[in-house]
C-alpha cells in the first residue's frame, strides 16, 4: 500500500535542545494512525514539520508521495491536507461562516460547495448558534471544533489533527469519532495525537509511541498491544512502568504548612 | 494583606518585566539600560533643580509675588504629572488583559487584598519615579527655604497623587465594567484613544484656532499709533513735544491695559485653583507661603476624601465585576427555533465575491483582509490619525495661512497620501504580525504565495484610498488645481500606493513583529526588526519621490517655454504608473517566493505570545 506520510531521519533541534531525534515514520494510506507521547517527548514538533510550519533540522519527509522540503511539491501536498495545529489557526475578527468560506476559498473550493458544507458542518459541530460571533469570544472547546471543521471542509485526502478532542464536550467528541472513523473507511489517512488513550485505542489503526524525541515502537495496535491494554504499553514504553514513585511525605502524611 | 504578599506582586511586575526585556535581545537591553540610566540621572536631577528651585529660587522672588509664582510652579508639575500619568493610562489600557485580577483570585488572597496589592504595585511607574521626586523636592526646599510652614505641602502633594491615581483606578474599573463585551470593549477603547489623542491636542487646536491674536493687535494697535504720529510729524502737524507726549501716552495706556489683564488672570488662576480640585496642591501651597495653612490642610482632606470615595467606588466595580454581576442576566426563555434558510436563499456573502482579474485565492485574502482589518482595534486606532491631521490641516487651511503657487498645489495632495501611507506602516510594514495564530492558515495553504502577498496589500487599498480621500478634498476645495493635475491623482495614487506595497512586503517577510491581540504594541520588540522598520519610515520618502518627478519636468518645461500647453504631468505621471504596476507584477513573484522561503521563520515570531 502507497505511503501517506514517510520521513528518513527527520530531527529537529531547538538551540541545542533535541526535540525530535532522526525519526522514521511511516503511515500507509487508509489508517488511521496514533502518535502517542508524554508531553514534551515531540508530537507536536513532528506535526508541524509535517505540515509545513517547522523546518526540519534534517531529515527527509514525503506527505502523500510529495517531498515537502521542494516549495512547488509541498504546495501540492498541502492542496489535498487538512490540519488542526497545536494553538489552532484562527482569525480574531471573523465569525465561523466567515472563517470557513475563508478556508474553502484558499483550498480552491467551489462556492456552493463551500456553503453546503457549511451548512453541515456548523450544526454537527454544535457551532450553529454562535456562528455570528467573532471567534476571539469563542471559549477553547469551539475553536478546536471550528478549527476541525476548518480541516475538513476542504475534503482533504490526510489529516493532521494535534490534540483535536481537547477541551471538547462528549457529546461532539463522540460525533468526531464517527465522522473521523467514516472519513478512514473512505480510505483517507488521519494522523492524530492525542494524550487520551481510550480515544486512541477506539480509533486507531495503527499507533507510534514518542518518547524523548525518538520514535520507540510503531506497529498496528494489536501488534503492540499484545493482549493488554494500551496503556500499560505506553507507561512501559514511555518508561513509567514499574518507575518508583517518588513520595511527598508532607503530602502523604499531612504535615502541617507554617 | 500582608507584607510578603506586596513583595511577591512587585516582584512579578518586576519579573514579568524582566523576561519581557530579556527575549527582547541585546539592542532591546541596551535600550532599557539607556532610559533606566536616563530616568535615575533625570529623577535625581530634576530632584535637585526643584529642591535649590524652593531653597534659592522662591525666596528671592518679592514676598508680594511669591504666592503667585508657587501656584504658577506647582499647576506646573500638577499638569506635567497629569499628562504623563494619562499617556500611561492610555497604554495600560491597549494591552489586552490590562485589569485582571483573575489570575490571583485563586490564590489565598481576598479580593480586597488582591485590589489593594494590584493598585498599590500600580504605583510603581516611571511617571511617579520621575514627577513624585520634583514635588518633594520643591516642598522641602521651601521648608527650608520659607520656613517650617511649607511642610504642609508634602501630605497636600501625596493627597493630590492618592486621588488621581484612584480616580484613574475607578476609571480603570468603570471601563473594565463595560468591557465585559468583548465586541465593545473595542469601541470603549478607541472611544478613549480619541478622548484622549484630543486632549493632547487641545493645546495646537487652541493655538490654530484661538490664535494670540489680542498680543498681534496690540503690537499692530501701537505700530498704527507710532505711524500716525509719525505721519503727523512729518506734515508738521504736531510739534515733537506734542509727539513725544502721545507716544508716551499710548505706551502707558497700553501698559495699563496689559497691567489689568494681569490683575484680572492673577484672580482667575485662583478662582480656578481652589474650584479644581487638581488645583488645590497650588492654592495649598501658595496659601502656605503667606502663612495661611488653612487650605493646605483642607486641600489635604478633601483630596483624600475624593481618593477614598473613588477607591471604594472602584473596589465595588471590582466586585461585582469579578462575581460576575455584569454578565448576570435575567435568564431569556429561548425563542422558538426558527427554520434555517436553505443554501439558495442565504445572500451572497462579502467573502464569496470575486474580484475581476484577480485569482480566487488573492480576491478572498484581500476581502478576508479588509473585513477583518475593518474589525481589528489597532485600525479603529488608526482610523483617528487622519481624524485628526484633518482637524489640524483643516484649521490651517480654514484660517487662510498658506499661499501656495499653483504648481505646488498637487505636492500637498501627494503629501496627504504619503501621510496615510505612512499611517498605515505599522500595520502593511507588520502584516503578518497582525495575523498572529491566523498567519498558520497562510503556510497551510495551497496558495501560491504571490497570492498571498497580492491579497494582503488589495485589502489596504480602501483603507488608504478612503483614509486618504478626505485630505485630497480638502486640499481640492481650500486650494483648487488644475484639472489636468487633478486627473493625475489617481494614476500618482496607483504608482506610490504599488511602491510602498512592494517596500512594506519585504519589510513584513524580512521583519516580523509579534503584536498583542488588539494593539498596536509589539510584544518584546527585537532589536534589528525594530531598526528594519525605522528605516523604512525613512526610507519610504526616497522611494516614492521618483513618482513626483512628473511635477517637477512640467513646471521647469513650463520655466522654460518648452510646455506648449501640454499636460506634460498628467502625461509621465500615466507612463510612471504603467510602469511601476508592470514593476510590482514582477517584484510581487519574487516577493512571494521569499515569503515561502522564510515563512515558518515568519511563523516562529509571529505567534509568540504576549505575557
Amino acid at each position: 500500500m502507497p505511503l501517506a506520510i514517510e520521513t528518513h531521519g527527520l530531527t529537529r533541534y531547538f538551540d541545542d535542545f533535541c526535540a525530535v531525534d532522526g525519526i522514521d515514520i511511516a503511515v500507509e494510506r487508509g489508517t488511521f494512525y496514533g502518535f502517542l507521547g508524554p508531553n514534551g517527548a515531540g508530537k507536536s514538533t513532528t506535526i508541524k514539520m509535517l505540515t509545513g510550519l517547522l523546518a526540519p533540522t534534517e531529515g527527509e519527509m514525503r506527505v502523500l508521495g510529495k517531498n515537502m522540503s521542494d516549495q512547488r511539491e509541498a504546495l501540492e501536498a498541502k492542496a489535498k491536507v487538512g490540519v488542526i495545529p497545536e494553538d489552532l489557526a484562527l482569525f480574531d475578527n471573523l465569525t465561523a461562516r466567515e472563517y470557513l468560506t475563508f478556508i474553502g476559498r484558499m483550498y480552491l473550493v467551489p462556492k456552493e460547495t463551500i456553503r453546503s458544507r457549511i451548512d453541515e458542518l456548523l450544526p454537527l459541530l454544535g457551532l450553529e448558534e454562535d456562528e455570528k460571533k467573532f471567534t476571539l469570544e469563542y471559549s477553547h472547546g469551539m475553536k478546536k471544533k471550528l478549527a476541525l471543521a476548518a480541516a475538513v471542509l476542504p475534503n482533504p485526502d490526510l489529516l493532521f489533527l494535534d490534540e483535536p478532542f481537547e477541551g471538547v464536550d462528549a457529546v461532539t467528541s463522540r460525533v468526531i469519532r464517527d465522522l473521523l472513523s467514516g472519513y478512514v473507511a473512505r480510505g483517507s489517512t488521519v494522523f492524530l495525537t492525542s494524550h487520551v488513550l481510550e480515544i486512541v485505542e477506539k480509533l486507531c489503526t495503527h499507533v507510534g509511541i514518542i518518547v524523548k524525541g525518538k520514535v520507540v515502537e510503531q506497529a498496528a495496535l494489536d501488534d503492540i498491544r499484545q493482549g493488554s491494554s494500551l496503556e500499560s504499553r505506553f507507561l512501559e514504553k514511555a518508561g513509567a512502568d514499574g518507575e518508583v514513585i517518588h513520595k511527598l511525605r508532607w503530602l502523604e502524611e499531612g504535615e502541617a504548612t507554617p | 494583606m500582608n507584607s510578603a504578599h506586596f513583595r511577591a506582586f512587585l516582584w512579578l511586575r518586576w519579573r514579568l518585566f524582566a523576561n519581557q526585556v530579556a527575549r527582547g535581545g541585546i539592542v532591546s537591553k541596551i535600550i532599557l539600560v539607556i532610559g533606566g540610566v536616563s530616568a535615575a540621572f533625570l529623577t535625581v536631577t530634576t530632584f535637585i533643580v526643584m529642591f535649590c528651585a524652593g531653597l534659592f529660587g522662591i525666596p528671592e522672588v518679592p514676598a508680594q509675588h511669591r504666592p503667585l509664582v508657587i501656584l504658577a510652579v506647582w499647576d506646573g508639575l500638577a499638569l506635567v504629572f497629569l499628562l504623563s500619568w494619562s499617556s500611561g493610562l492610555l497604554a495600560e489600557l491597549q494591552r489586552t488583559e490590562a485589569f485582571s485580577l483573575q489570575k490571583f483570585l485563586h490564590l489565598p488572597v481576598s479580593l480586597g487584598s488582591a485590589f489593594t496589592l494590584n493598585y498599590l504595585t500600580s504605583l510603581v511607574c516611571l511617571t511617579m519615579v520621575l514627577i513624585a521626586p520634583m514635588m518633594v523636592g520643591f516642598s522641602l526646599g521651601l521648608m527650608i527655604g520659607l520656613g517650617p510652614l511649607a511642610i504642609v505641602q508634602l501630605p497636600l502633594a501625596a493627597a493630590f497623587l492618592f486621588m488621581v491615581t484612584a480616580l484613574s483606578y475607578q476609571m480603570q474599573g468603570w471601563l473594565a465594567s463595560l468591557m465585559v463585551n468583548k465586541r465593545r470593549r473595542r469601541t470603549i477603547i478607541v472611544m478613549v484613544t480619541l478622548a484622549f489623542i484630543l486632549l493632547f491636542q487641545a493645546p495646537n487646536l487652541f493655538n490654530l484656532f484661538m490664535p494670540w491674536t489680542r498680543g498681534i493687535e496690540r503690537e499692530d494697535t501701537i505700530t498704527k499709533q507710532r505711524k500716525e504720529l509719525d505721519r503727523a510729524l512729518t506734515a508738521k502737524e504736531i510739534s515733537d513735544e506734542q509727539y513725544r507726549d502721545r507716544i508716551t501716552k499710548a505706551v502707558e495706556e497700553q501698559n495699563a491695559r496689559d497691567r489689568q489683564l494681569v490683575v484680572s488672570l492673577k484672580d482667575w488662576a485662583w478662582i480656578a485653583n481652589m474650584a479644581l480640585p487638581i488645583g488645590w496642591p497650588a492654592w495649598g501651597a501658595a496659601a502656605a507661603a503667606e502663612e495661611n495653612v488653612l487650605p493646605a490642610i483642607f486641600g489635604t482632606l478633601g483630596l483624600t476624601l475624593i481618593g477614598v470615595a473613588s477607591m471604594w467606588r472602584s473596589y465595588r466595580t471590582t466586585m461585582r465585576l469579578y462575581t460576575g454581576q455584569y454578565t448576570a442576566g435575567a435568564k431569556v426563555p429561548a425563542p422558538a427555533s426558527a427554520p434555517r434558510p436553505t443554501t439558495a436563499a442565504l445572500p451572497a456573502y462579502f467573502l464569496e465575491r470575486t474580484l475581476p482579474g484577480l485569482s480566487e485565492q488573492a480576491a478572498v485574502i484581500a476581502l478576508t483582509g479588509l473585513r477583518s482589518l475593518l474589525r481589528a482595534l489597532e485600525v479603529k486606532m488608526l482610523l483617528l490619525s487622519p481624524i485628526i491631521m484633518i482637524v489640524i490641516f483643516g484649521g490651517m487651511f480654514l484660517r487662510g495661512g498658506m499661499n501656495v503657487p499653483a504648481g505646488v498645489v498637487p505636492l500637498i495632495a501627494y503629501g496627504a497620501v504619503a501621510m496615510t501611507l505612512f499611517t498605515m506602516g505599522q500595520l502593511a510594514g507588520n502584516q503578518f504580525g497582525y495575523d498572529r495564530s491566523g498567519f498558520r492558515v497562510f503556510v497551510l495553504s495551497p496558495a501560491p504565495r504571490r497570492e498571498i502577498l497580492l491579497g494582503k496589500n488589495l485589502a489596504f487599498l480602501p483603507l488608504v484610498a478612503v483614509l486618504s480621500a478626505p485630505m485630497i478634498a480638502l486640499v481640492a476645495i481650500f486650494l483648487p488645481m488644475r484639472l489636468d493635475h487633478l486627473l493625475a491623482l489617481p494614476f500618482q495614487f496607483v504608482s506610490m500606493f504599488l511602491i510602498y506595497c512592494m517596500m512594506a512586503n519585504v519589510l513584513s517577510i524580512l521583519a516580523p513583529m509579534p503584536v498583542a491581540s488588539g494593539s498596536l504594541k509589539p510584544v518584546s520588540p527585537k532589536g534589528l526588526p525594530m531598526v528594519l522598520h525605522m528605516l523604512f519610515v525613512f526610507t519610504v520618502p526616497t522611494a516614492l519621490a521618483p513618482t513626483f518627478a512628473p511635477l517637477g519636468i512640467e513646471a521647469l518645461l513650463e520655466a522654460l517655454d518648452l510646455s506648449f500647453g501640454l499636460p506634460i504631468c498628467l502625461v509621465l505621471t500615466v507612463l510612471i504608473a504603467a510602469a511601476v504596476v508592470a514593476l510590482y507584477r514582477l517584484v510581487i513573484t519574487a516577493e512571494g517566493r521569499f515569503l515561502q522561503a522564510r515563512e515558518q521563520k515568519i511563523l516562529d515570531v509571529v505567534v509568540a505570545k504576549a505575557e
